[in-house]
């Protein structure tokens, strides 16, 4: 739900104003438009012609999780572009929520970080209340039922939640429509679909932990080729039974010489 | 999005001592999806004389073919080559012709002028207003960091590996910075005795 | 919605076209060859606007066949390639035909060819070409496993590979069309998805 701040309309004493600190540390709290319909609101006003453009940031992204027999495997790609504009090639779209759980990013940056972040902090006040880690199914309900409240207000985010709990390896997709999906396989951003292509035509259950990496970095390499959004180097992450590990970080660049045995010369063409 | 900006591309022309260069990225796309990472976007007119055509793909391939066919006819009936002034002014009047439906395409010329061999570039708009300048000129989707780069880079009289060197650098480092542009590049450069053409190898993201 | 795939394999090209022809919510019909026969030796696979596509592939071999007979000899595949282009890019700023195209073919002296051409006359030469939005899916696809000396039967299971990602990832569905120009002329190549 949202808190909607109605205090200023009469004249805080001090204990009001310490109490309304005190609940806006249980919660995240936004001020939002003086309006009955904030999301229509925002929406009319970033539609003027005459209104600033609104930031966005990472628009252009392939990431991608895979479940197989070792557990599950994470792989992202690192540009974040403005328009034809390169922002970063250093973007970490892995976000590491929590030891046992990661979160990927793509759509609004911004978004992703603050709402994985809270997620994070949500997921460490349930393990101090309940003496156990949480299972990847209600984490990432939470983190659904949060971009659900704040449906139609414009948050964009796609993300795979994903750990290994006492279910075993779990792989759930949320995204800012309030979609929430369990599944063995997703991709999601600008490449996906290119990804998607290499990642089913070359998956199998039965993998050792070096084949079902290298097929999560081809399928994200295979993205960043074709996708001008995404790039930048690939991270690889594995989902073990107890806890997340990073296990690789390479530039497209490097990985293109490897793949395609470029020497670093220039020979004439003719 | 920009119609100019619909196919992605970048094109570099440069001057040295008795020498010009002329680069361009080899990326054909369509938006953000890459078809081909082996488009070049500068073409051969004659041996003094280069072009590059940035913007729109069908555009470009129009306006090279014409190009060709009109210096083809001019061969014929003057036994000479088009020297670089008279391919810009021909592209020029070439576009102009089209000022209520243009071509999509900001060309680059440059070559060697006259019998003493002037380094000589120019560029223009795409319906033909004509820039000419003795250091550099860049087209492109992303010439903000085009401008950056070869602002830096650029000296006054460089020899022909410095030129190469230095238009190497040039669209490299720009390209990093550009979404629509890449997949590695291709650089020319013409001095009075001889061609060289070489291929960079590009970031292919 | 409409899906054309072709690639070059050892001795050939092979090109693949969804079959179907859809109306708003009907499907018209399963069985439409959108890849056009010219000269025995050309595959021209078009997609696009409804009535463009008949209109164009006919108007174009027509006057690829018109020139084989005035001159006695046919049009080679790049010449044609460019002869297609320049109709394209000169009707663009009249009267546009929406359609994407893929022209395949072999020449003696050559060997085999494959072009791309998108509705605006956009000319490029390639291994493989994909136009729709089957190219999202198919182009990463193609790029890890597609190369120029695959046999015929391989290259036969990678297009069987991309229908198979076609039909799990793909929202739309159905039949498709392959043949395979060579040598020895066109071949239609029975096909299940």
């Amino acid at each position: 739900m949202i808190n909607i701040d109605f205090d200023s309309l009469e004249q805080p004493t001090l204990f009001d104003s310490l109490a309304s600190d005190v609940k806006y540390l249980d919660k995240p709290h936004f001020d939002l438009p003086p309006n009955s319909n904030p999301g229509d609101f925002l929406r009319e006003t970033f539609a003027h012609p005459n209104a600033p453009k609104p930031l966005e940031f990472a628009h252009g992204t392939t990431t991608l999780a895979f479940v197989y027999s070792g557990g599950i495997v994470v792989a992202v790609d690192s540009k974040s572009t403005q328009g034809p504009y390169v922002a970063s090639r250093s973007v970490k779209k892995v976000i590491e929520i929590t030891p046992t759980l990661l979160g990927t990013m793509a759509g609004g940056a911004a978004d992703c970080s603050f709402w994985e972040r809270e997620l994070g902090r949500r997921c460490r006040l349930y393990e101090l209340r309940n003496k156990e880690l949480i299972s990847v199914a209600a984490a990432s309900k939470i983190l659904a039922n949060i971009v659900y409240s704040y449906k139609g207000y414009g948050l964009s985010m796609g993300t795979m939640i994903t750990g290994w709990d006492k279910t075993g390896p779990q792989l759930y997709y949320v995204d800012n429509d309030g979609t929430r999906l369990h599944g063995q396989r997703f991709s999601c951003g600008s490449g996906s679909t290119y990804a998607y292509g290499v990642l089913d035509s070359g998956f199998k259950w039965e993998m050792n932990d070096e084949e079902a990496y290298e097929l999560g970095r081809r399928a994200v390499y295979h993205a960043t080729h074709r996708d001008s959004y995404s790039g930048g180097a690939i991270n690889v992450y594995h989902v073990q039974r107890n806890g997340w590990k990073k296990i690789s970080s390479d530039d497209c660049f490097e990985l293109y010489k490897k793949y395609y045995n470029i020497a670093p010369i220039n020979k004439p063409t003719n | 999005m920009s119609i100019m900006a619909y196919n992605g591309g970048a094109c570099i022309v440069m001057t040295g001592k008795n020498c010009v260069a002329i680069a361009s990225d080899l990326r054909f796309g369509i938006q953000q999806q890459t078809i081909s990472n082996d488009y070049p976007k500068v073409y051969r007119v004659n041996d003094k004389c280069f072009i590059g055509i940035s913007g729109l793909v069908t555009d470009a391939q129009t306006l090279h073919q014409k190009i060709v066919f009109r210096h083809n006819l001019y061969k014929l009936r003057e036994e000479r080559d088009m020297s670089p002034k008279v391919v810009t002014n021909l592209i020029a009047n070439m576009l102009y012709e089209k000022r209520f439906g243009p071509y999509f395409t900001e060309p680059l010329i440059c070559g060697l002028e006259g019998p003493d061999n002037t380094p000589y570039i120019s560029g223009m708009d795409l319906i033909g207003a004509q820039v000419q300048t003795d250091d550099f000129l860049v087209v492109g989707t992303m010439t903000p960091a085009m401008y950056g780069v070869c602002e830096t880079l650029y000296k006054k009289d460089m020899n022909e590996d410095e030129l190469f060197e230095t238009i190497s650098q040039c669209m490299l480092a720009s390209l990093e910075r550009d979404a629509l542009s890449g997949w590695g590049a291709v650089v020319n450069i013409i001095t009075p005795t001889k061609l060289i053409t070489k291929k960079l190898i590009g970031r292919q993201d | 919605m409409e899906t054309l795939l072709s690639f070059v394999v050892q001795g050939g090209v092979l090109s693949l076209a969804d079959s179907a022809i859809n109306h708003s919510i009907v499907k018209m019909k399963d069985d439409e060859d959108k890849i056009m026969e010219i000269d025995g030796n050309k595959l021209l696979s078009a997609a696009g606007e409804a009535g463009d596509r008949v209109q164009f592939t006919e108007y174009i071999s027509k006057n690829i066949k018109l020139y084989s007979l005035r001159n006695g000899y046919s049009l080679s595949t790049p010449a044609s390639a460019n002869f297609i282009r320049n109709e394209l890019a000169t009707s663009i700023r009249s009267h546009p035909y929406q359609i994407n195209l893929i022209l395949a073919g072999y020449d003696k002296e050559t060997g085999p060819s494959l072009y791309y051409m998108d509705y605006l006359g956009s000319l490029q030469k390639l291994t493989f070409a994909c136009h729709g939005y089957s190219s999202y899916f198919l182009l990463g696809l193609l790029d890890r496993h597609h190369n120029v000396n695959l046999t015929l039967d391989e290259g036969i299971a990678l297009m069987k590979l991309c229908t198979k990602e076609l039909n799990t990832r793909f929202l739309v569905s159905g039949k498709y069309i392959l043949k395979f120009v060579s040598a020895d002329g066109i071949k239609v190549i029975p096909y299940e998805a």
